[in-house]
């Protein structure tokens, strides 16, 4: 028997750091579990949710204010120049889709992978991915300059013998985000119905009962809906995981297949993976730390949840650390002019300069405070550390994309770039969007997925009595 | 499955005793090594510099297999699994014969080898010792011309000293600002020169610089990185770093197997978090030294990705061979069960998905982009008889076949279908490697006369026998200390229970 403080007296399979930590907090039970998240949706909204919600929908309100100003003056109001023709729209555009990664990523390669701790954020994050893709996409649907063109891009017949430029990444991008929005909304109303179902099962006005009934697609919880339930999960879990890695390698080659230096590099598509995904869990940090205490859900998001996914902006955020210095090495290694040059300008002595470093302390230096469990466990310190990440990785972008142009082979055309107010106030009115989108999803539909969480919780585990037997069978010893 | 399997009642562990097989791989091994080294010595210089390319090629195929091994026992501590516990013990032994591998790669440093191999060493001690005879030969030219700048930038002060004195006495405060900054430019320049007019071995110092840049801009610009004594450090920082992790992480795993005290566990847990950054950067930059400087003028940031995504995934496929060997020779039986070969199965399918995605993006980033200096890697293994070499192996082998069969869950399941499927992973390795190293020999050696080395391809089987049969007789040394699975590992019930 080990003989150290904390493990006397205790068999090594229940030491601390060696025991599996529970799920769910406090023994809850099943019905604990519906009455609290199903009570989200059916009683009165907090008074966080209004202080949160109304200046949400006043900045949604200013997003369709500078979308019609911008249509009906065109995209001159935007601060593109010559050489930068990509700025905060691409910028955003990229910033958006990389936080739209999380949630399938969590839904459907941590289902993969057996990570019952996703139940209790999934149904959040996923819904996170679809609004921040939404937000997405309204940026290079409006950067073509004629909105009500944009179905151009569709390769439908048409009489204007307008034929794609099936040869361009950008093409692949509207195809890759498509494709990854509409599984993500299967994916994530699959997930919902049997929930939906008990929503329907206990409401209590007619309305209700006809809403939600109706997207409950009939579900009665039987075995054989349970099979088939199951078993298109999987399949769409499997479908969504190369989905995650296509959609942000297809946004890395908008920029990689060019010769700009700084946009092309061999590492970009695994490097804007991992970025995505290290954007996507800063922000699920950002709005479930809030979310669980508005709601009382600590029991279900609990301090292990928190760990977890602040391990994975530690591990995320090295590798992307990893890439920052594998470019300044080749930079330097490759000697070659243009590349050196470029990077020399990135860290050195650009216009951008401050960016760069504003990505990097917010992006590799600030994560590293999570290898201490204190900061892990210190819920203020997550939430900080988790917008650092925000602010770090829409740097990221912006150092990606408009620097890389601003100064590139022809000094004559060098110039630099800065936003007007509209595109600023188009990016603070896609945060409105966003949060009203997530407020609204709060509202009316349960914020953690019901039958999932039960699923992981001790008493429903087939061997639960099993390993039960075999503990007490130890202590009695 | 009625009930559970105790822990306790397989804390005994299971002792693996290699027998004659030890010994037989040592001799077969160490026997083809000597013939590989006898026929390198006897051999004429440009033979013998094929042969380093066989060598690295063996050594890197293994190195590969050791490093995926070391990289799972990390990512199995750092990610806090359960499912691989009894499966940990070989991924600890496999990962330790990186110091055979090491060992074997000893003979790289020999110059006959080394100078075949990175043709910078050469091309720099070429260069170093034509600077100094030209820094002999253009010396006194120098100094004259040295001195006569001096002379010139003293005339030329003396002279505006003379003329500006005239100058200052009627000037405007303006003129007085322009003609001052005049003189001291001009006093600058002398300085220059008095400075430039340094001792003879300044002189020369500057004129072997100044030959290096003309001679070779690639290699003075990488001077920082690509040079001699760096690059021996490097050498044996690799080998130090990659043995040192498994060692510590084996040396407290079997540790734990005496007690099974929890703080074995944890230390491990939190070590192998902090042995990841030290394994990536000593891995990125091995494979950065040994395989991209071939060509030092070629570069790729995805290089060490790519090279990590092929240990990984066949290591895993080595494990999955091994497992089955072990169980079929009686060891393992009760504790490695369907379950473990089907997790095994998807790790494999998923890095096999992995490779893919790496392999195949920086391909198309380079050919898409079509900057020559990148390309250049390309061209040379899309051309002539390596195209269709590519493709076959490494697209269709490598990806098409394995992905295809191990979607299907069954065949995870399946220890004689998933095993066939490892084994044709690790030969799919096998060309990899062959295709990252060989298509440099050729133009290296012969200067772009030829794309081969007529014989070559035997020493390249002899070498990889050789280095095959020694990490056989690592891997049987390290199986047979210690009990195969961590007997006492405090999760072992959850391995052993496992269900996916």
């Amino acid at each position: 028997m080990p003989t150290g403080t904390t493990d006397q007296g205790v068999h090594p399979s229940e030491a601390p750091g060696v025991a599996r930590e529970p799920l769910v907090l406090n023994n809850r039970s099943f019905s604990w579990i519906t009455e609290r998240i199903c009570g989200i949706v059916e009683n009165r909204q907090p008074l966080g949710w209004w202080f949160l919600f109304i200046p949400s929908a006043i900045l949604a309100g200013c997003l369709i204010f500078t979308l019609v100003y911008l249509v009906s003056t065109g995209v001159g109001i935007w601060g593109m120049n010559h050489p930068v023709a990509w700025g905060w729209d691409i910028v955003n555009f990229v910033f958006w889709i990389g936080i739209g990664h999380a949630g399938t990523l969590i839904s459907a390669i941590l289902f993969l992978t057996r990570q019952k701790w996703r139940t209790s954020v999934n149904r959040a994050s996923e819904a996170m991915t679809l609004f921040a893709v939404m937000c997405a996409g309204i940026f290079p649907g409006f950067h073509v300059g004629r909105f009500w063109m944009v179905w151009f891009l569709a390769p439908v017949p048409n009489s204007n013998a307008i034929w794609q430029n099936f040869k361009s990444p950008l093409l692949w991008d509207v195809f890759a985000v498509s494709t990854y929005f509409t599984v993500s909304v299967i994916f994530w109303y699959i997930g919902l119905i049997p929930d939906l179902a008990t929503l329907r099962d206990r409401a209590r006005t007619k309305f209700r009962k006809l809403a939600y009934g109706f997207f409950a697609l009939g579900w009665r919880g039987g075995n054989r809906q349970w099979q088939h339930y199951e078993m298109a999960y999987l399949l769409l879990a499997a479908l969504s995981t190369p989905l995650v890695l296509s959609v942000h390698s297809v946004v890395s080659f908008d920029f990689a297949t060019s010769v700009v230096p700084g946009w092309h590099t061999t590492i970009f598509p695994p490097y804007f993976v991992a970025g995505a995904i290290f954007g996507g869990f800063a922000m699920v940090l950002t709005l479930m730390l809030p979310c669980r205490l508005i709601y009382g859900l600590q029991d279900l998001i609990t301090m292990k949840h928190i760990d977890n996914m602040a391990k994975i902006i530690l591990l995320t955020g090295t590798i992307v650390g990893y890439a920052y210095i594998m470019e300044l090495f080749i930079s330097y290694y490759s000697a070659n002019k243009y590349e050196t040059d470029a990077f020399h300008l990135r860290i050195l002595s650009g216009p951008y300069t401050w960016a760069y470093y504003c990505m990097f302390f917010c992006n590799v230096i600030a994560p590293q405070v999570f290898w201490f469990e204190k900061a892990r466990k210190n819920l203020w310190i997550v939430f900080i550390i988790a917008n650092f990440v925000n602010a770090g990785m829409w740097f990221e972008r912006f150092v990606i994309i408009p620097t890389s142009v601003s100064v590139d082979f022809l000094p004559g055309q060098w110039g630099l770039y800065s936003p007007t107010w509209v595109e600023k106030l188009m990016f603070a009115g896609s945060f409105g969007l966003f949060m009203s989108l997530f407020l609204i999803f709060l509202r009316f539909l349960p914020v953690i997925a019901i039958a999932e969480v039960k699923g992981v919780l001790p008493q429903a585990d087939p061997h639960y009595h099993d390993w039960k037997k075999l503990r007490e069978g130890r202590r009695s010893k | 499955m009625a009930g559970l399997k105790n822990a306790d009642h397989y804390a005994q562990g299971e002792k693996f005793s290699p027998g004659l097989l030890k010994w037989v791989l040592l001799m077969g091994g160490a026997g083809a090594a000597v013939l590989f080294f006898i026929i390198a010595s006897a051999s004429g210089e440009q033979f013998r510099g094929a042969m380093a390319y066989s060598w690295l090629f063996a050594l890197i195929y293994f190195l590969s297999l050791t490093v995926g091994g070391i990289f799972w026992t990390l990512l199995h501590h750092a990610s806090n699994s359960g499912w691989g516990i009894v499966i940990r013990r070989l991924m600890e032994n496999l990962g330790s014969v990186v110091i055979v591998i090491f060992v074997l790669a000893l003979p790289l440093l020999a110059p006959g080898f080394r100078d075949a191999l990175w043709e910078w060493f050469p091309e720099r001690a070429k260069i170093k010792a034509e600077a100094v005879e030209h820094a002999e030969h253009e010396l006194a030219a120098r100094r004259a011309q040295l001195t006569e700048n001096l002379k010139a930038a003293e005339t030329s002060l003396l002279a505006m000293e003379k003329e500006n004195a005239a100058a200052l006495a009627k000037a405007t405060e303006g003129e007085k600002v322009y003609l001052n900054a005049e003189l001291a430019a001009a006093k600058g320049r002398l300085e220059t020169a008095k400075a430039a007019l340094g001792s003879d071995e300044e002189i020369k110092e500057q004129l072997k610089y100044e030959h290096f840049k003309h001679s070779n801009v690639l290699l003075y610009k990488k001077k920082g990185y690509l040079n001699e004594a760096f690059w021996h450090f490097r050498f044996f920082f690799y080998g130090a770093a990659l043995f040192g992790i498994i060692y510590f992480l084996r040396h407290w795993s079997i540790k734990s197997d005496e007690t099974g005290d929890p703080k074995f566990f944890r230390r491990m847990r939190r070590a192998a978090c902090g042995f990841l950054p030290l394994f990536a950067t000593a891995w990125t930059f091995l494979v950065f030294d040994w395989l991209m400087a071939l060509d030092y003028a070629w570069f790729s940031t995805m290089w060490g990705v790519y090279l990590f995504a092929g240990a990984a995934l066949n290591s895993m496929a080595f494990l999955i061979i091994l497992v089955t060997l072990l169980r079929r020779a009686g060891y393992l039986k009760e504790v490695i069960t369907m379950e473990h070969y089907h997790l095994m199965g998807k790790l494999l399918l998923a890095f096999t998905i992995f490779w893919a995605y790496i392999a195949f993006s920086q391909f198309f980033l380079i050919w898409y982009a079509n900057i020559t200096e990148e390309t250049k890697f390309y061209l040379t293994r899309n051309t002539d008889f390596w195209n269709p070499y590519s493709i076959a192996f490494l697209v269709i082998g490598h990806f098409f076949v394995p992905f295809t069969i191990l979607l299907i869950q069954g065949f995870k399941k399946k220890p004689t279908v998933i095993c066939a499927i490892a084994g044709w992973t690790l030969l799919m390795h096998f060309f990899d490697v062959y295709w990252i190293i060989i298509p440099e020999r050729g133009p290296s050696l012969t200067h772009g006369e030829s794309l081969i080395i007529p014989g070559a391809v035997w020493t390249d089987l002899l070498a990889w026998i050789s280095v095959a049969g020694l990490f056989g007789f690592g891997l049987m040394h390290f199986l047979g200390k210690g009990s195969l699975y961590p007997c006492r590992d405090p999760r072992l019930d959850e391995s052993l229970n496992v269900v996916n």
